[in-house]
């Protein structure tokens, strides 16, 4: 008796284990769809363009989510207007830290979870969404005159196999940030060639001065130099070929390129323990004032008028000094437009995905040239009086642009960027020579 | 309750529950790993079935063998380093000095506070302008030591295991506090009475007798330092050129950056292999240790 009872228990004490274990682990499947039919009475005053008046949300991953991004507050502005034109669409964002993104936006796609829209990058990056039937392809949409809104350039870096999968809104470019009065006071010529560059490192060394800044931690802080000088050398076709695996690393503008990186390294142009550095670290003595030069992003101009600089009005852009043995020539920029907003390929709300696409990149094209974070991509009128005048410079300065040759760690894919980010780094040590730089890219090939 | 133990039937129905959630948390997910190490594939579309190819690329890659070598480098420093400094602070401390609690609260501080932060913590230490640790070098007038402590290849490896080592040092010495505390004060008591000192108590009794807790923070220090990954991450992604790269940062860029899923499974299985062995050979060191 005894023993059944014991027996009972367990067994009783089992099967609730049992029933919590599978409760627990049950997924809950139900999601919340909006209720179309009573919604519809309710939205009378709705100025729709899109012929349904259901209720429709829309999910859109995207990066801006900092209040310290420069972008952050074009985003809400144009999400906000965008929800007060369409009431009956409503835009449910979700955002994550950019290199989080990144792997979030890879695992998703691999998973086939993206959500209705998504922010993302141009080039290389996205291939592989591309290739694997993730993204719609929106050339059908475009014939509506948004083809003529944009500027040139603006859809090379979202059209894959002659298709257009993409949007962009923003230009940012590769420049030489300098500071004007450190150039002044000390006098020394802003370089417009590489020679006088060389001149300009060697007087500042000589004044104790660390010439550029670099994150050698934040690896592509480095590939921002050097697609820049590569660009100098080898000119926009060079490179694109070569990226695109129709040339070779070893033509000799690429081992021209890393030699004069190489010598700016032993002359010693970046600052000491350069490699242990991250960009923010990197970032200080420049806003300080205590290094002349950077070369990075577009971007930077918002960086230079942040409430902690001290170099507010003193920064002027300048394009990377051309090489006198080089291909490139002055007018060649590195970056383009590259980050973009693609539609999931299979949404439920195809119309409304693209209708909220373009109307994002088209506002989003103005705010964020007022805001001081992108060049435009899309023809925009606004009045340049209140934008950040860096700003109003880059867009001055490349305005006379030939083309805009996009950043190796976009154009290349994944595996082949780490290749060169990797190595780059290594060059940045001083650990290899110039000659085993280009041997190591063109690895790339095999 | 003989019965219910003979009972295979009770046995099985008893396991069931706890075995479904290991299946799905860790036996699954293994599986899948070990699947997708026998891939080529990218994360995306269809991978193709390579066989064992992954895992012969690894070993000649000499990215993963560095990575494998500053993994142990880890290990061997938290064994041989950071045990030894925490049995030493557990025996100190339990020995019954002046705010013992204190002192305990201390030591586990840093186990509580996110990695994140402490690696913003060593990186301000770190720094070669304004970091503490060449500040106080120049003080003292060893500006020769100074170094570019993260930036450089030479220190960079050592100066990411400094960190994990202070971060852990405290846990252990927790684990070995409590054991200490556990074992009957009698013991204690006779051999005072029979008048041996603290050193010699410590030796002959009080770490024989800990041996279990030192199996298990071992076992915890050794498997820990082959997993580390976020102090790594934060102080020098890796870096520089793969000076303090480590097999799961190796991993996580393989696998995430350069989109090769397939590799980067293989690697994952490797440490699995690798902490399981090293698990069973732990153990059985200590077996050999009893019979003996």
């Amino acid at each position: 008796m005894k023993l059944k009872g014991v027996k009972v228990l367990s067994a009783l004490l089992g099967l609730s284990m049992l029933m919590g274990t599978i409760g627990c682990s049950s997924p809950s499947v139900k999601e919340e769809k909006p209720d179309s039919n009573a919604q519809v009475s309710s939205n009378e005053n709705s100025t729709v363009a899109a012929d349904s008046k259901e209720e429709v949300t829309l999910n859109f991953w995207h990066i801006w989510g900092a209040e310290t991004d420069a972008s952050y507050a074009s985003v809400k502005k144009v999400i906000a207007d965008f929800e007060a034109e369409y009431p009956n669409i409503k835009i449910k964002e979700d955002t994550t830290e950019n290199e989080a993104y990144k792997t979030k936006i890879k695992a998703s796609a691999a998973a086939n979870e993206l959500p209705d829209l998504f922010s993302t990058w141009g080039g290389g990056f996205s291939k592989p969404f591309i290739d694997a039937n993730r993204v719609l392809p929106i050339d059908e949409y475009l014939n509506d005159g948004t083809k003529d809104k944009l500027v040139g350039g603006a859809l090379s870096n979202v059209t894959y196999n002659d298709k257009i999968y993409g949007l962009t809104f923003g230009l940012s470019c590769g420049a030489f940030f300098v500071n004007e009065e450190l150039f002044a006071t000390n006098n020394i010529k802003i370089p417009e060639t590489y020679t006088e560059l060389i001149d300009a490192v060697k007087a500042f060394k000589a004044l104790g001065i660390t010439p550029m800044s670099v994150s050698g931690k934040d690896v592509w802080t480095i590939a921002m130099y050097f697609d820049a000088m590569a660009l100098k050398a080898a000119g926009n076709d060079g490179i694109v070929s070569t990226l695109t695996k129709k040339g070779s690393f070893k033509d000799p503008e690429f081992l021209n390129a890393a030699t004069k990186f190489a010598e700016l390294v032993a002359l010693g142009a970046f600052p000491e323990g350069a490699a242990g550095l991250s960009k923010d670290e990197s970032d200080i003595p420049f806003l300080e004032g205590k290094v002349p030069m950077l070369f990075n992003g577009s971007w930077t101009a918002g960086t230079v008028y942040r409430d902690d600089s001290k170099v507010k009005d003193k920064i002027i852009p300048i394009g990377f000094p051309v090489f006198e043995d080089g291909k490139g020539n002055k007018n060649e920029f590195t970056g383009g437009a590259v980050d973009a907003i693609m539609v999931n390929a299979d949404t439920e709300h195809k119309e409304e995905a693209i209708l909220f696409q373009k109307y994002f990149c088209e506002n989003m094209a103005r705010e964020t040239y007022l805001a001081g974070a992108y060049l435009p991509a899309w023809k925009v009128e606004v009045d340049e009086t209140n934008i950040n005048p860096v700003t109003v410079d880059l867009a001055k300065l490349t305005s006379e642009a030939e083309g805009f040759t996009l950043w190796w760690d976009t154009l290349l894919e994944g595996e082949d960027t780490q290749v060169y980010l990797n190595t780059l780094q290594e060059l940045l040590l001083g650990s290899i020579t110039p000659e085993e730089f280009v041997d190591k890219l063109q690895t790339i090939y095999e | 309750m003989e019965k219910v133990w003979r009972d295979k039937k009770a046995i099985a129905f008893f396991l069931f529950p706890s075995f479904v959630i290991l299946a799905l948390i860790i036996i699954v997910p293994i599986g899948m790993s070990s699947y997708y190490s026998l891939l080529d594939w990218d994360g995306f579309g269809k991978g193709e079935f390579i066989g064992l190819k992954n895992y012969i690329k690894l070993f000649k890659d000499p990215a993963f063998l560095i990575s494998v070598k500053n993994s142990l480098i880890f290990a061997f420093s938290s064994v041989f380093v950071q045990l030894p400094i925490s049995l030493l602070l557990a025996l100190v401390i339990s020995k019954g000095v002046k705010f013992e609690r204190f002192f305990v609260t201390v030591f586990f501080i840093p186990v509580i506070i996110s990695t994140v932060v402490i690696g913003q913590l060593w990186m301000k230490i770190y720094n070669p302008e304004y970091g503490l640790l060449n500040m106080f070098l120049r003080a003292v007038g060893l500006d020769n030591l100074t170094r570019e402590w993260l930036g450089s290849k030479d220190t960079a490896l050592m100066s990411s295991v400094v960190p994990v080592l202070w971060q852990y040092v405290g846990y252990h010495m927790l684990l070995m506090y409590a054991g200490i505390k556990s074992i009957s004060q009698d013991v204690f008591e006779a051999s005072k009475i029979d008048g041996a000192s603290w050193l010699k108590t410590s030796a002959f009794i009080t770490i024989p007798m800990l041996k279990p807790i030192l199996k298990v923070s071992l076992t915890f220090a050794v498997v820990g330092a082959l997993k580390v990954f976020d102090l790594v991450y934060v102080l020098t992604r890796g870096g520089p050129a793969r000076a303090s790269e480590v097999t799961s940062t190796l991993m996580v860029e393989t696998i995430f950056k350069s989109n090769r899923y397939g590799y980067g499974s293989a690697m994952a299985v490797f440490v699995i292999v690798e902490c399981f062995v090293l698990y069973l050979l732990i153990g059985k060191l200590f077996k050999t240790d009893e019979v003996a």
